[in-house]
């Protein structure tokens, strides 16, 4: 089953989310990940979902989606024009000895490092989802303690907008 | 002119032509009511006995009219009454506003008095719904619920409104009655495609549905059977889509459809799907419905296509539209072959016939009622086998003259309905046939149709049991009748003249004619009490989930 990412435009209304999600939890859609978040225009918000499922599931998503009175616009973004980012903070607490290594893989994968108090740290990285799965899978080694990540915000890489 | 949030909100009723509303007065919705004291002529407010009954009530006036049903509500208990009532019309696609009061905003959230989040509680049950925050915005959300409610596929609009709303002065600003949205438009391409694969196709035939009624397309659809010879099924809530003694008419299709409508879906090579939603009591069995036959679909909601079927051209539009574009482009063909294979099959195997002695069988009320009760009777039906023997053999003639809860299946919705149908339709008989369990769900809405002076018939299929769930522990559960021989001792006779109607009984057939034209002529409610066997069984079934090869033919 192939990931989707679908962008959605909607009404910058509270219970816009609530509606959203709930179609997802109702019809038994999955959803791996969302984020939202005000356009240039403060009547939208944009919401991003990544979401799988054969070509049939989510066709009856994005057509589900379409029918909601705040929804104004669904697009599947195209794996081939997806530009998509996520950010991800890992709080991790390596060793003494693996600091060294510890700020090598940091700074291989393009991410930024504060230090808080001790030798714990919190690592910054803005990548594609996939990139940052596997920047976790690295950074295992030196005790995460916590994470955070926002879900992927994406874009169409082409001159088509979602209005 | 200056007015508060509860003048505003009769007022734009009134503006988007709302003469009737079921309601039940409660502290939330002190305002409104205060408001519709002063309105007593101008918009008529029917006190039902419980919310729920409003909401049926709301939604027996809309599937009777193709009007929009209003029902209000107060908070907390007022609005989730109602709940039931707006997930049935839901189902059903029926254009119903409900308004519900709220707690005033200071107080929202906090758990206070009364105090539900309805608009929470509706989201998967509405189209869509409103918490009116403002009451500058009052108006416009007023009408735009009756857009929502009657635009594309129909159905229940919520519009929840905190009590200082209600008291708020603004300036009203009259607005215009509302206008459905423009229909999307019919894709060409598409459209020509399925013009070729019909005209291609030997053993066509048509599933129509609700969205028939909808659209208002039952003329159009007779005109496109005959110009091109295309027998018609239709799902329960399509039933009226077709006069019964048409000669293409199949009968339902599907769960308790007919044996010839199911043998048609097994053999035509073409399915053509107007304002149906494949159903699973429809197709029990997804994959194979219609497994030999290329599927047409045509339908309003874009999100039906290919939900539970798969179809191969599916067009979104208007059914009404579509069919008239058709009658247009298409040519006059016979499929005398095909016709004539299905005519001989239901000559030969048709419904179970009525059996014989002094007990009623209801097939034979069922049959006969017509001709007591006219043409122009509407029949409003709870939930359960007196349901499916009316939509079975009743002779229905006339479009929404079949008023009933068919996608959610809800037990009790019939006394409210009946209701809003009789109000909806004052020169027209209206005859609730229940059963005993269903009647008991609801029948405290006895009070509101004598309180109305509605002389509306309930005509209770009374076999101490609860037959259809009974049945299928008959058929599926090794006549294990756990819970279903609810057995009452009510007297139906008594319990109507308690409630101020009138109360008859019918114990063997020969009581049928002249009872069921005493109850006719009464001019208060009244129950007619009509015994049958508790053994009964509806038939044809095709087992849940399975095809129509699977069908269950019964005595």
């Amino acid at each position: 089953m192939e990931r989707k990412v679908l962008s959605l435009l909607v009404a910058n209304q509270f219970g816009v989310l609530t509606r959203v999600s709930n179609l997802f939890g109702q019809r038994g859609f999955n959803i791996d990940s969302l984020a939202v978040g005000e356009t240039e225009n403060p009547r939208f918000s944009r919401i991003t979902i990544t979401t799988h499922g054969n070509e049939a599931i989510i066709n009856q998503i994005k057509l589900q989606l379409a029918k909601l009175e705040d929804v104004k616009n669904v697009m599947e973004i195209p794996q081939e024009q997806l530009f998509i980012r996520e950010v991800v903070l890992v709080k991790c607490e390596p060793r003494s000895t693996q600091i060294p290594g510890f700020l090598h893989a940091v700074e291989d994968f393009g991410g930024r490092c504060q230090i808080i108090e001790g030798d714990v740290y919190v690592v910054e990285l803005t990548d594609t989802p996939d990139s940052i799965n596997f920047f976790i899978e690295e950074l295992r080694e030196y005790r995460i303690q916590e994470i955070s990540r926002t879900g992927g915000v994406a874009l169409q890489l082409s001159k088509e907008t979602v209005y | 002119m200056k007015m508060n949030g509860s003048q505003i909100l009769i007022q734009a009723l009134i503006d988007q032509g709302v003469d009737t509303i079921f309601g039940y007065p409660g502290g939330s919705v002190l305002n409104i009511y205060d408001a519709l004291y002063e309105r007593q002529e101008d918009i008529r407010h029917v006190l039902t006995s419980h919310e729920q009954g409003a909401a049926h009530a709301a939604d027996g006036y809309a599937r009777s009219t193709g009007k929009t049903g209003v029902c209000l509500a107060t908070s907390g208990p007022g609005a989730t009454n109602l709940v039931t009532g707006i997930a049935t019309a839901y189902m059903d696609s029926v254009p119903v506003v409900a308004i519900t009061g709220n707690v005033s905003t200071d107080l929202l959230g906090r758990d206070s008095f009364q105090e539900v989040n309805i608009a929470g509680i509706t989201m998967p049950i509405t189209k869509h719904n409103f918490i009116v925050q403002r009451v500058e915005d009052l108006a416009a959300t007023v009408r735009k619920a009756f857009i929502i409610a009657n635009s594309g596929r129909k159905g229940p609009v919520l519009i929840d409104i905190p009590k200082d709303v209600t008291a708020a002065v603004t300036e009203y600003v009259r607005l215009p009655k509302f206008r459905i949205r423009k229909l999307p438009k019919v894709d060409e391409t598409e459209f020509a495609n399925a013009m070729e694969v019909i005209k291609e196709a030997k053993r066509p035939l048509i599933y129509a549905g609700g969205g028939i009624i909808s659209a208002n397309a039952m003329r159009e659809l007779m005109r496109f059977s005959k110009q091109m010879d295309i027998p018609i099924c239709t799902s329960i809530m399509g039933r009226t889509a077709v006069p019964y003694d048409y000669d293409l008419y199949l009968g339902l299709v599907g769960m308790h459809g007919t044996p010839v409508a199911n043998y048609a879906t097994l053999n035509a090579d073409l399915i053509i799907a107007i304002g149906a939603r494949f159903s699973d009591r429809v197709a029990g069995n997804r994959e194979e419905f219609g497994k030999n036959a290329k599927i047409i679909h045509f339908d309003i909601d874009a999100s039906e296509i290919s939900k539970n079927v798969h179809s191969d051209i599916s067009i979104v539009g208007d059914a009404r539209y579509i069919l008239k574009h058709m009658l247009e482009v298409m040519p006059t063909t016979k499929h005398t072959e095909w016709t004539k294979t299905l005519k001989d099959f239901r000559t030969k195997l048709g419904l179970p016939k009525p059996k014989a002695g002094d007990m009623v069988d209801p097939r034979d009320l069922a049959l006969t009622l017509h001709t007591i009760v006219g043409e122009d009777a509407i029949i409003v039906t709870d939930v359960g086998q007196h349901q499916m023997i009316m939509a079975q053999y009743y002779q229905f003639s006339r479009p929404r003259s079949f008023v009933s809860s068919c996608g959610l299946g809800t037990m009790g919705f019939g006394m409210g309905a009946a209701i809003g149908a009789k109000i909806a339709n004052p020169n027209r008989p209206v005859i609730l046939v229940t059963g005993d369990g269903s009647f008991h769900m609801n029948m405290n809405e006895m009070a509101t149709a004598v309180s109305e002076h509605l002389p509306i018939v309930v005509l209770i299929f009374n076999n101490h049991v609860l037959g259809m769930v009974r049945q299928w522990q008959t058929l599926f559960y090794d006549h294990r009748y756990s819970q279903t021989t609810i057995d009452r001792q009510t007297d139906y006779v008594k319990l109507a003249e308690a409630f101020g109607g009138k109360g008859l009984r019918i114990r063997t057939r020969h009581d049928i004619v002249s009872v069921m034209q005493e109850a006719m002529n009464s001019d208060v409610p009244c129950i007619v009490d009509c015994w049958i066997d508790k053994d009964d069984c509806v038939y044809p079934i095709i087992p849940p989930g399975k095809s129509a090869k699977d069908i269950i033919i019964g005595n």
